[in-house]
């Protein structure tokens, strides 16, 4: 009984109450969203607290889905997030590459990447708001000024993911790719790219997520167009409970949907760049 | 008529390496074979002639032109740098792509180099589903179809099993002789360039030892690094010294018992004026139990024989120092036997130059 791999009973034990505790720690905040976002508001502060809903009500659903903000909202946030996170992939990717053919370069960006995830975004938040001001891209319907400020934010994200895709493929390929005839552009995409298909799907993908959830720009920036976060925020400070936790459920709606599809390349490892 | 002319080429790099002041020509429909130890530049020289390096000084001519190098060198790669996500014909063809070749004549020019590299699968199957001699096959044709004047091999066949390695090298030569290609090729196993090459060059540390056919260098390698490293097991080296007699100049291990020089066995007439010390090299196979005519005698004393199929290696101590013997008889070791050499398998080396005497 007392072999290496075989563990005592209580260490098992112990891994089960552990485990269950983290599930439930994930999983009771959003039972208790899903919960307010179908009763009554009355309900949802009751003291004692009702653990299990006494009446199921679409009242709250009806009433965000009457929002014409709602539609405005998602589709803004949904513009800015795929723009923030194409930009931020197509910049990133070249980076990577760039960093992971020049010793020299890739030193500098990494020390760059990482000094910039370090900056607090409160130091350089009022500057780049003038700086949006001035160009015209404040508060703007588009979303633009605010795409790309998440854009911004997300490369030090792409341009890791992906660059270790990058780094392991062998330097022969490229170069018989050049002895072929190929200019140095053909080669990163017809030799390069092709092979990083996957980190540079998940760098869009964390681009993407990473925009949908952003707060504080979007609050500061997009002040009458507004995206879901400022919403959101908005009708949890002034609004009531119940419709505030439908329109939370809207904004998960989507990155539960992706994340569900990124686990199998979550599987695949290929999101073990962000580690270098 | 020099298909390739390489004058005074250097190419020097931080990190030590490179090649100094090399000088070569290879004839048109050549296998011309750079062959030496790791490290010796044989890789960066092969590069500078494909254009990947650029020379610190020197001159490198193909075809007495001087267009776009890339238009006149294809280069088979060690590992072969095949494109892993497209297609086995989408990687032959993609030189033809980039040049926006018309479909038809792709298709005609990809089964033409397919079947020139003696490749039988389906083309449609990608670099990671064949096997490494297919992988091989594959990278030759993408090189083939350019139809270049000089084709570049990079120790082509050493990932690969030792069978399958032979049998490439074989059909190797076959193709060679069969298109009239010029081929440098590349690699650190002197045996192979032995048996591949029309020509062959040594290399070390930057520069070229000898120049010759693979009869030259083997039967009169111009130094000691070129005797030593040409031939399998290596060759014996031996010192020796010169001493003078009425007749003529003999030469001796030192220390030697006197009864050594019974007769003169073993003292070896030198046809030149040398002082001092001098190099006496045999190689293994060159020794024998056999007197036969014309021949010098050793007094062996054995320490080890390793059966080898096909014969045996001895391992031996003559005059105090060591040697190795390829026999096809063993002998008990302990035991002291005479072994023969002709006097036409000596070579002789000055230890100062370690170039070769005679």
């Amino acid at each position: 009984m007392n072999t290496p791999d075989a563990s005592p009973r209580w260490a098992a034990a112990a891994r089960v109450v552990i485990e269950a505790a983290v599930v439930l720690a994930a999983a009771v905040p959003i039972y208790l969203l899903i919960k307010q976002a179908l009763t009554p508001d009355l309900e949802s502060f009751a003291w004692p607290p009702h653990w299990l809903p006494r009446n199921i009500t679409a009242a709250h659903i009806k009433a965000i889905f009457a929002l014409a903000e709602l539609r405005s909202a998602l589709l803004l946030s949904l513009a800015v997030a795929a723009a923030a996170a194409m930009v931020a992939s197509a910049l990133g990717t070249m980076l990577a590459y760039a960093m992971a053919r020049r010793e020299g370069l890739r030193r500098v960006g990494m020390a760059g990447l990482t000094a910039a995830r370090l900056l607090p975004m409160i130091a350089v938040a009022l500057p780049l708001t003038i700086v949006l001001i001035h160009l015209g891209l404040y508060d703007s319907p588009s979303g633009l000024g605010l795409a790309l400020i998440h854009a911004a934010l997300a490369i030090p994200t792409t341009a890791l993911t992906t660059y270790g895709a990058f780094a392991a493929i062998p330097l022969e390929q490229e170069e018989a790719a050049f002895l072929d005839g190929a200019s140095a552009l053909r080669i990163f995409l017809a030799v390069d790219v092709p092979q990083a298909k996957l980190a540079i799907a998940a760098s869009l993908v964390l681009s993407f997520i990473m925009s949908w959830d952003e707060f504080g720009f979007a609050l500061l920036i997009q002040v009458t167009h507004r995206t879901m976060p400022p919403l959101l925020y908005y009708y949890t400070v002034f609004g009531d409970v119940g419709p505030a936790s439908a329109l939370a459920l809207v904004m998960l709606g989507p990155a539960v949907a992706v994340i569900v599809a990124l686990r199998p390349m979550l599987k695949s490892g290929a999101l073990k760049g962000i580690q270098r | 008529m020099a298909e390739l002319e390489i004058r005074h080429l250097s190419r020097r790099f931080a990190s030590g390496g490179g090649v100094s002041t090399v000088s070569l020509s290879v004839d048109s429909g050549e296998l011309f074979v750079l062959v030496g130890p790791s490290g010796c530049g044989k890789s960066t020289l092969l590069r500078l002639i494909a254009g990947l390096e650029y020379p610190d000084a020197g001159e490198i001519q193909i075809g007495g032109a001087d267009g776009d190098r890339r238009e006149l060198v294809a280069m088979v790669f060690q590992n072969h740098a095949l494109y892993p996500h497209m297609s086995a014909f989408d990687n032959i063809a993609f030189p033809l792509r980039l040049r926006r070749t018309p479909r038809a004549e792709i298709e005609r020019r990809v089964a033409e180099a397919a079947a020139l590299a003696a490749l039988q699968i389906d083309l449609g199957r990608r670099p990671g589903q064949l096997s490494g001699g297919e992988r091989q096959r594959v990278a030759l044709a993408r090189a083939l179809i350019r139809h270049p004047r000089v084709i570049l091999m990079d120790e082509p066949l050493s990932s690969l099993d030792a069978q399958l390695r032979e049998r490439l090298r074989v059909e190797l030569k076959e193709f060679q002789r069969r298109t009239q290609r010029t081929i440098i090729y590349v690699t650190h196993d002197q045996r192979e360039a032995l048996t591949l090459g029309d020509r062959i060059a040594v290399m070390r540390a930057g520069t070229i030892e000898q120049v010759g056919t693979p009869t030259e260098v083997y039967n009169r390698p111009a130094n000691l690094f070129v005797a030593t490293f040409i031939g399998q097991p290596p060759m014996n080296i031996l010192r020796c010294r010169v001493r003078q007699t009425a007749a003529s100049t003999t030469a001796a291990p030192p220390s030697a018992e006197p009864a050594l020089e019974i007769g003169d066995k073993l003292a070896v007439a030198i046809p030149f004026g040398l002082g001092g010390e001098v190099l006496l090299g045999i190689r293994p196979e060159d020794l024998s139990y056999n007197p036969g005519s014309d021949a010098v005698a050793f007094e062996a004393s054995f320490t080890r024989v390793e059966f080898v199929g096909g014969g045996y290696l001895a391992y031996a101590t003559v005059a105090g120092q060591e040697i190795t013997a390829l026999l096809d008889q063993p002998v008990e070791p302990g035991r002291t036997r005479w072994l023969y050499a002709r006097r036409r398998a000596l070579h002789f080396f000055d230890p100062a130059s370690q170039r070769r005497a005679d």
